[in-house]
C-alpha cells in the first residue's frame, strides 16, 4: 500500500501564531499613540511595516482572508505614510475593528488550523471606502493580492510537464483510480525564481491537492520538499474525480506559483478483464486494499484532526540565564545524591551520623534553590495581560462618551502563568466597573469641580510572598446607603441586619451574586454577573479582593495574589488520627488557651484574645472527625485570618512546618470547600489541605 | 479466515470482579492499574460511597466503593480487596473497591444481552449482561458509574 503523502504545517504554524500576536499588540499600541498624534510619522512606519510583515505570514500560511484584509489596510497606511491621506478618527475606528476581525482569526487558527469563514467585507468596504474619500474619487479600489499574477503566464509555453515513472505499487494504484473513473493527473509545478518560501508554497500546493484527491507520488520526496531540497520545480501523480481544468485553477490559486503543467498520465494498457476478473486472490487483494484505504483515510482524518486540537502548546519563553542556574541546581543535586550514596558504603557508624545530617542539610538547600528556579521560570510579567488594557479603555471611552485615562505601572510585575492566565477576565471586569460605574460623566465631573477627564489606575507590586493589583479610579466612590437600600429592596438583608453592619459588610454585598448597582443596565457592565464572578475567581487562584472607597473620591480594589501556587509552606495538624495542612500564609498566631477561657456570645463559643473577640471553630466537628477523647484543660488554637476577619481553629495536636507540593483531589469526588487540595506526605500518607477562607 | 477476523474487532476483554455473591465484568480498556487495598485518607463531607483518596505513585486519586455506590452492604476489607484504577479521561482516574478480582475474559457481542429496562436504579449501571458457559456477568457502564448524575446531588 501506498502512504498518503502530507506535509506538516505545525512547525510553521506555531511561529505565525506567536508572531502574528506580537505584530496585532503592536498595532494596536501603535494605533492609539497614531489616534492622539496623527502627524506622528514614525509611528505610521512602524504600522505599516507591521501591517506588512502581518499581510506576509498570513499568505505564506494560505491564510487568504486574513491576507486579504491586511492588504486593505496596509494600503491605507501606505497613503498615509506618502502623505496622500491624513489620518481622521473614522479611519481608526475602522482600523481599531479590522485588528479585532485579525484576532478573530488567529483565533480561529489557534483552534482550529483554520481562519474561518468570515470575509470582514464590511471592514474592506469601510478601508476602500475611506480611501476614496481621503484620495478623491481618482484612486482606484485596491487590487486583490491575488490579482498580481497574470504577467507571470508569459512564459507558459515554455515549461513542459515531466514524465514520473511509477513503481509497481503506485502503478497499481494509478489503475485501481482509473478502474474507478478517477483521473491520474501527472502535474508540474513551476515556482517563480523569485521566491523565498518555496517549501511553504510547495505546501499549499499540496494542502489544496490533498483537498480534492490523494498524492501517491511526488519527485522529490516530501520531505526533500519540505526541506527545501528542490529547484523551483516538482512533479506529483495525484488521483482525483476533479476535473484538470479545476486542478489547474487550485495550483494557480496559490501565490507565486509560476505555472503548473498538467497531463492525463499515461498508464500501461492493461486488460481491463485481468483486473475485473473474479479470480480468487486478486479480488480479495482489491478488496482489502480498498477497504484499508478506506481505513487508512479515516486515522488520516483523525490524525489531523487530533493534531488540530493542541495546535498551540501553551509555552513560556525562558531566559537562558535561569535555565543556566537550574542546570547547575541539577548537577548539585546529583553530586548530592552521589554524598549519600557514598556514606551507604561507609563503614563508621558515628562519623556517618554526623555526615548524613550534613548530606540532609545540604540537600535541602539544594531543593529549596530548584523550587525557586522552576519557580522563577514560570513567572511571566503582567504585561502580557494588561497591555491589551489602554486599547479596551479607549473603545469604553467612546461607548460611554466620557472622557478618561487609564494610567498603568508595575507592568513588570511577574507572576505564575497560571495566575496570569487567569486574571485577565477579572481585572477587565473591574477596569469596566471603574470606567462605567466609578466615572462620572464629563459635565458632572466639572460641575463637581474635579477635572473633566476621569482617570483609572492600574498599579501592580509585589508586597511580601503577594503581588497586589490595584484598580483604582478617581470617581464617584461607592455609595454604601445606596448599596444597603438596595441590598434592602431586593431582601438580601433584613432592616435589623441592616442597622448593625458596618460599611465594610455593605461594600461586601456587592460581591454577592447578582447584585448591581447600576440603575440602568449598560452593555458594558452591570447585569449583575459582575463582581460576584470576580471574587470567585480570584479566590480560587488562591487571592483575596479588597475594596476601599471614599464617596466622592474613588474607589480602589486591592486584589491580592500568593506568588506561586503549586508548592506553599504549611502547618500540619492532627485532628483524632487524621493530618491536615493549614497553610502557613493564613495563620495569624497559635494559642494554648485553658478551656475556663472560652466564653460563649449567641450560643457561639468565642475567646477573647488581648482585647479581641475571636470566633472558635471545632475542627473535628466541622470536619466529622471522630473526636478521640474527652476535652482537656487547655486547647490548641490556631489563629487564622482572613482579610481582616480572623476565627481560632481548635486542633488536637500541632506537627510542625512543612513545605507541602499542592494536588488536586479530583473531580469526581464531591468537593466541599473546605478542601482545597491535598498533599502527599514524607511517608506517602496523603494529608488534606484546608482552606481557611472557606471556614472563617 | 474473514470470519475469524471480524470476531476479533468486535469481542472485547473484560475483568470479572466480585461484589458479594454477584460477578461484575468491567471493559479493560478503562482499566489502568489493579492495586492491593491501602491506606484511604477520608475526605470530609464527600458522597457518602467515596471512601476517601489514595496515593498511587504520588498521584492522589479518590476512591469509591462500588458495593456503597450499588446499596449492597459495606465493606469488608480482606485479603482479596483490591482497588481498580478506572481512567475515563486522561487526567481523571479513580479507583473502585471490590471484593476480588477474578479473571479476565473475552466476550463477543453475540453472547452479551443488551439490557432495555432502565427504570431499576442499579440497572442504569449495567450496559448488558454477559453469558459465560456456566454463570453471567453484569457488564458496568463504567462511565455512569463513575459520573454523578445531576439530580442525585
Amino acid at each position: 500500500m501506498w502512504g498518503y503523502i502530507k506535509m506538516d504545517v505545525s512547525q510553521y504554524l506555531s511561529i505565525f501564531i506567536d508572531e502574528t500576536r506580537e505584530h496585532l499588540q503592536s498595532l494596536n499600541e501603535q494605533l492609539l499613540i497614531l489616534e492622539k498624534e496623527p502627524e506622528n510619522a514614525d509611528t505610521v512606519n512602524e504600522i505599516f511595516r507591521a501591517a506588512h510583515s502581518l499581510k506576509g505570514m498570513a499568505g505564506t500560511m494560505g491564510f487568504k482572508r486574513m491576507q486579504r484584509l491586511t492588504h486593505d489596510m496596509e494600503n491605507v497606511f501606505s497613503e498615509i505614510r506618502n502623505g496622500k491621506m491624513t489620518v481622521k478618527s473614522e479611519l481608526v475606528d475602522v482600523l481599531f475593528r479590522g485588528l479585532d476581525a485579525l484576532e478573530n482569526y488567529l483565533d480561529s487558527i489557534i483552534n482550529t488550523q483554520d481562519e474561518g469563514t468570515n470575509d470582514n467585507q464590511d471592514i474592506i468596504d469601510g478601508l476602500q471606502k475611506i480611501m476614496q474619500d481621503g484620495l478623491g474619487a481618482t484612486a482606484a479600489p485596491a487590487p486583490a493580492p491575488t490579482e498580481e499574477k497574470p504577467a507571470e503566464k508569459e512564459k507558459k509555453t515554455e515549461l513542459a510537464g515531466k514524465k514520473l515513472k511509477l513503481a509497481e505499487h503506485e502503478l497499481k494504484a494509478a489503475l485501481k483510480a482509473k478502474e474507478q473513473k478517477e483521473n491520474v493527473f501527472n502535474i508540474t509545478v513551476y515556482i517563480q525564481e523569485s521566491c523565498i518560501l518555496k517549501a511553504a508554497r510547495a505546501f499549499l500546493v499540496f494542502k489544496a491537492l490533498e483537498d480534492i484527491g490523494d498524492i501517491i507520488k511526488s519527485v522529490p520526496e516530501v520531505q526533500d520538499i519540505e526541506d527545501e531540497k528542490f529547484d523551483f520545480d516538482f512533479s506529483i501523480i495525484l488521483l482525483t474525480t476533479e476535473s484538470l481544468e479545476k486542478v489547474k485553477a487550485l495550483i494557480n490559486n496559490v501565490s507565486e506559483i509560476k505555472d503548473a503543467v498538467i497531463t492525463h498520465a499515461e498508464l500501461p494498457d492493461v486488460p481491463v478483464t485481468t483486473e475485473s476478473a473474479p479470480t480468487g486472490a486478486a479480488a480479495a487483494a482489491t478488496a482489502t486494499a480498498s477497504s484499508v484505504e478506506v481505513q487508512k483515510k479515516d486515522t488520516a482524518k483523525a490524525t489531523t484532526k487530533q493534531a488540530a486540537k493542541p495546535a498551540v502548546n501553551r509555552s513560556v519563553r525562558v531566559d537562558i540565564e535561569k535555565l543556566d542556574d537550574l542546570m547547575n541546581l541539577v548537577s548539585e543535586l546529583i553530586i548530592a545524591k552521589n554524598g549519600l550514596v557514598s556514606m551507604n558504603g561507609a563503614e563508621s557508624a558515628a562519623s556517618q551520623s554526623g555526615g548524613f545530617n550534613e548530606q540532609i542539610e545540604y540537600l535541602e538547600r539544594i531543593t529549596t534553590n530548584l523550587h525557586q528556579s522552576v519557580m522563577k521560570v514560570r513567572m511571566v510579567p503582567i504585561e502580557s495581560v494588561v497591555n491589551r488594557f489602554p486599547r479596551m479603555i479607549r473603545d469604553l471611552s467612546k461607548k460611554l462618551g466620557k472622557k478618561m485615562e487609564l494610567y498603568m505601572t508595575g507592568e513588570d510585575t511577574e507572576l505564575d502563568r497560571t495566575v496570569i492566565d487567569e486574571i485577565g477576565d477579572p481585572l477587565m471586569h473591574l477596569l469596566r466597573n471603574a470606567a462605567d460605574h466609578g466615572l462620572e460623566s464629563n459635565e458632572e465631573r466639572v460641575r463637581l469641580g474635579k477635572p473633566e477627564t476621569g482617570s483609572i489606575f492600574l498599579d501592580a507590586y509585589q508586597e511580601g510572598n503577594n503581588v497586589v493589583i490595584e484598580v483604582r479610579d478617581d470617581g464617584s466612590g461607592i455609595n454604601v446607603e445606596k448599596v444597603k437600600q438596595k441590598a434592602l429592596n431586593r431582601g438580601t438583608i433584613t432592616p435589623e441586619q441592616a442597622e448593625v453592619m458596618t460599611d465594610k459588610e455593605i461594600i461586601d454585598l456587592l460581591f454577592r451574586p447578582s447584585f448591581s448597582t447600576a440603575e440602568q443596565i449598560s452593555d458594558v457592565s452591570g447585569r449583575g454577573v459582575g463582581l460576584d464572578v470576580v471574587k470567585t475567581k480570584i479566590e480560587a487562584l488562591g487571592g483575596s479582593i479588597e475594596t476601599r472607597t471614599a464617596l466622592g473620591e474613588g474607589s480602589n480594589f486591592i486584589i491580592r495574589l500568593p506568588l506561586t501556587l503549586a508548592i506553599i509552606q504549611a502547618l500540619m495538624v492532627e485532628l483524632g488520627n487524621e493530618k491536615y495542612a493549614i497553610p502557613l500564609g493564613s495563620i495569624d498566631i497559635i494559642e494554648d488557651v485553658p478551656v475556663e477561657e472560652i466564653k460563649y456570645v449567641g450560643n457561639k463559643e468565642v475567646i477573647n484574645l488581648r482585647g479581641t473577640v475571636i470566633p472558635l471553630i471545632r475542627l473535628y466537628k466541622v470536619l466529622d472527625v471522630e473526636s478521640s477523647n474527652e476535652e482537656p484543660e487547655s486547647l490548641t488554637v490556631v489563629i487564622v485570618k482572613k482579610g481582616d476577619k480572623s476565627a481560632g481553629l481548635i486542633v488536637d495536636n500541632l506537627i510542625g512546618q512543612l513545605e507541602i507540593v499542592i494536588k488536586s483531589i479530583g473531580k469526581y469526588i464531591n468537593n466541599s470547600k473546605m478542601i482545597s487540595g491535598a498533599t502527599i506526605l514524607g511517608d506517602g500518607e496523603i494529608a488534606l489541605i484546608l482552606d481557611v477562607n472557606a471556614l472563617v | 479466515m474473514e470470519e475469524n477476523k471480524r470476531e476479533q474487532v468486535e469481542a472485547k476483554q473484560y475483568i470479572v470482579v466480585k461484589l458479594g455473591n454477584e460477578q461484575y465484568g468491567i471493559d479493560i480498556q478503562y482499566v489502568d492499574n489493579i492495586v492491593r487495598m491501602q491506606r484511604i485518607t477520608r475526605v470530609p463531607k464527600a458522597q457518602s460511597y467515596f471512601n476517601g483518596v489514595i496515593n498511587i505513585r504520588g498521584e492522589i486519586i479518590p476512591v469509591m466503593s462500588l458495593r456503597m455506590k450499588f446499596g449492597l452492604e459495606p465493606d469488608e476489607f480482606k485479603n482479596a480487596t483490591r482497588i481498580l484504577i478506572i481512567k475515563i479521561e486522561p487526567q481523571a482516574a479513580i479507583g473502585m473497591i471490590v471484593d476480588e478480582v477474578k479473571e479476565v475474559i473475552t466476550l463477543g457481542d453475540e453472547s452479551i444481552d443488551r439490557i432495555i429496562d432502565t427504570n431499576d436504579e442499579k440497572n442504569a449501571y449495567l450496559m448488558g449482561v454477559g453469558k459465560l458457559t456456566d454463570s453471567l456477568v453484569s457488564l458496568l457502564n463504567v462511565p455512569a458509574v463513575v459520573v454523578e448524575k445531576e439530580s442525585a446531588v
